[in-house]
């Protein structure tokens, strides 16, 4: 498909969401898995979902069964089959299919079946964990998948992102066959899939899955909601944690409240620069995709407040650990902690030899930020262009600027 | 009394219709955390017992009743918040009447009124438990706290009161009958704080996030050292009851 059609295909897609919008909980958006369809590949934050696939590395593809319920989730790499996994999203329970554990797992499509929730309870080698997923799509047509893996007491959770990959070359003959034979409707359907939520997606999730999960899914999705009071109330007597709830109310509250994204450290406590600014490397190892563990390049964050940790590895299940990629795949820390934009805008640092330079509060609001407990935000700063000038004073040139987020700049003194 | 510059500041930019204090306090419908506190400002009528025998007195002497000791009242506090249903005050009143009378029996040589103002002045300040009856709010996650309609409370308290009763003009010296010009104040000899105790009881309409109505009923009890301008006297009654409307603000 050239980039012409495929523009045509978003925007009509595009005005599919548009127009059905209007219900909280909308109607399902074709077959089943008609919107998953294709191959994915890891998508880093801020990267535009409609970016070329790469040329080269690995990818996932879904491919539906006949049963109509379930779908194929494939590990390609280098034009090999690394591994398949089967999700079978009847609802119905069966045995975990791993060697060496033992549990039920069991996968189910939303009511509107535009997500697939996602549990297991597993003992693998005396290790007992429960995992709990949300399989969705954003507003951009992403695939974002989202787990939570509890094993004694601790949760972790990951989440990875995923853009279409296309047909990349080399792809098994069966596989391209499904993907060519598609069509359009793929592409509508998933615009369509990664439409708005609304209250009744919430509070379905929120007892589909856990809330760690939910919470996640909202932050990642992007989404503006308007949340009032009655709403609100709706939800809490409908059973949605307040962690959920909290998310809402920040995402509904875009002036107060941003989503930052968490500082975390890898073990050799490197450190990467970013678009978003500096952030911690996280180490990861890519694996073949596992719905049941945490997800083909996802990357970990305790998103529970200081709990969960980065060492945490699920023994002898699936096929983990057995595919080593390594390094940093564009991966991320997702967001963890809620700030309020006053002060993420305020936040600068004064680097010795570089001057003055914002280390949040960019207008992405991606910026890393120390994890606290800010759900008691302190007063917003009483300024935020204090840190926006450069100093200049560090630069060869002494000529350059840096501008903030009001549009604010600095030149040199004539 | 004059209310502090800084709380004006502060209750206009919260009042400003799309202010940026309030839009980083509130959602829609919401406040995002319970309030830590609550200012309230007040306006009504004093009422002053007046049961002490200098009121008797004057309200004999001189051409008062004593429905003319009550007055226009304002008051403010802040409440701090301890439960959900528990509040910490710090209440601060003014009132003040002033009036002109005569003496009810006696004009001067030249048959005119031998006239004086006579002047009530309470500044109650006091700290306070309030009750709610009701919840006050319902917090939803840790992100918001939605305030209930309607809440009804009671409460109580114990405090300080300056206080100041004064007469000033001119006067009937009964031993020789002349008239001399003088002024009689509490404040003399600076005997003017009298520790007081309260009662209250209301309501609180909340008609946002942040802001509400009270409709507030107290009755305070006091009674204070008149001072060497008042010989003799009994204490000063200092109680009365008060009502008052108010609008209050959540922070």
């Amino acid at each position: 498909m050239n980039v012409t059609m495929k523009r045509c295909v978003a925007v009509l897609g595009i005005l599919v969401v548009t127009a059905a919008t209007a219900g909280a909980q909308r109607a399902p958006v074709g077959p089943k898995w008609l919107a998953w369809t294709g191959c994915w590949t890891a998508s880093p934050p801020g990267e535009s979902a409609f970016l070329p696939a790469p040329s080269r590395g690995p990818v996932v593809c879904i491919t539906p069964s006949s049963s109509g319920d379930a779908a194929d989730f494939t590990t390609i790499d280098s034009g090999k089959v690394v591994s398949t996994q089967r999700i079978d999203a009847s609802g119905a329970e069966g045995p975990v299919d791993a060697s060496g554990c033992t549990g039920v797992q069991r996968a189910s499509w939303s009511a509107d079946e535009r997500r697939i929730y996602l549990r297991s309870s597993s003992t693998c080698n005396g290790a007992k964990s429960t995992t709990s997923a949300i399989l969705a799509l954003s507003a951009t047509g992403e695939w974002l998948d989202i787990h939570d893996v509890k094993s004694y007491g601790s949760d972790n959770v990951r989440v990875a992102r995923y853009r279409d990959a296309g047909i990349p070359a080399g792809l098994p003959a069966e596989i391209a066959s499904i993907l060519r034979d598609r069509g359009a409707a793929a592409e509508s359907a998933r615009m369509a899939a990664g439409g708005d939520i609304g209250p009744t997606a919430v509070i379905e999730a929120s007892r589909a899955a856990d809330s760690l999960v939910v919470a996640a899914w909202l932050m990642e999705r992007g989404q503006h909601f308007n949340v009032d009071a009655k709403t609100l109330v709706q939800l809490a007597q409908a059973g949605v944690p307040g962690g959920v709830t909290d998310v809402l109310v920040a995402a509904s509250n875009p002036g107060v409240f941003q989503f930052a994204r968490a500082q975390q450290q890898d073990e050799q406590n490197t450190t990467i620069y970013t678009d978003a600014g500096e952030r911690r490397r996280v180490s990861a190892v890519g694996v073949p995709y596992d719905p049941w563990s945490w997800g083909y390049l996802g990357y970990g964050y305790p998103i529970g407040y200081g709990y969960g940790s980065l060492g945490y590895s699920r023994y002898g299940y699936g096929s983990y650990g057995g595919y080593g990629y390594g390094g940093y795949y564009g991966g991320y820390v997702p967001p963890i902690v809620i700030v309020t934009n006053g002060q993420a805008q305020s936040r600068g640092q004064m680097v010795k030899g570089r001057g003055y330079t914002q280390t949040q509060g960019s207008s992405s609001g991606t910026a890393s930020e120390r994890p606290r407990s800010t759900y008691t935000p302190p007063p917003p700063s009483s300024s935020s262009s204090g840190s926006s000038a450069s100093s200049g004073s560090s630069s060869s040139s002494g000529s350059s600027s840096s501008s903030s987020g009001s549009g604010r700049t600095a030149k040199p003194r004539p | 009394m004059t209310v502090p510059r800084s709380f004006i500041a502060v209750a206009l930019a919260i009042a400003i219709p799309g202010g940026t204090l309030s839009a980083q306090l509130a959602g829609n419908g919401y406040l995002f955390h319970a309030p830590y506190v609550t200012f309230d400002l007040r306006g009504g009528y004093s009422a002053a017992s007046a049961g002490s025998d200098v009121f008797d007195d004057v309200t004999s002497q001189l051409t008062l009743n004593k429905r003319d000791f009550g007055s226009l009242t304002v008051g403010a506090d802040v409440a701090f918040r301890v439960t959900s249903q528990v509040d910490l005050t710090l209440d601060a009143g003014y009132s003040r009447s002033s009036h002109q009378s005569e003496f009810r029996n006696f004009v001067d040589n030249n048959n005119l009124p031998i006239e004086q103002t006579t002047t009530f002045e309470r500044i109650p300040l006091t700290a306070n438990v309030k009750v709610h009856l009701a919840p006050t709010g319902r917090s939803i996650g840790r992100l918001a706290w939605i305030p209930s309609r309607v809440v009804p409370y009671v409460g109580g308290g114990v405090g300080m009161m300056s206080y100041r009763f004064r007469q000033q003009g001119d006067f009937v010296d009964f031993n020789t009958n002349d008239v001399f010009n003088s002024t009689f104040d509490t404040q003399d000899d600076g005997r003017d704080w009298a520790f007081i105790q309260q009662v209250m009881a209301g309501v609180d309409y909340n008609f946002s996030p942040m802001f509400g109505v009270t409709l507030d009923a107290r009755y305070l009890h006091g009674r204070g050292d008149l001072g060497t301008a008042f010989s003799g006297y009994d204490k000063i009654d200092l109680s009365g009851a008060s009502a008052s409307v108010g609008i209050s603000v959540r922070l």
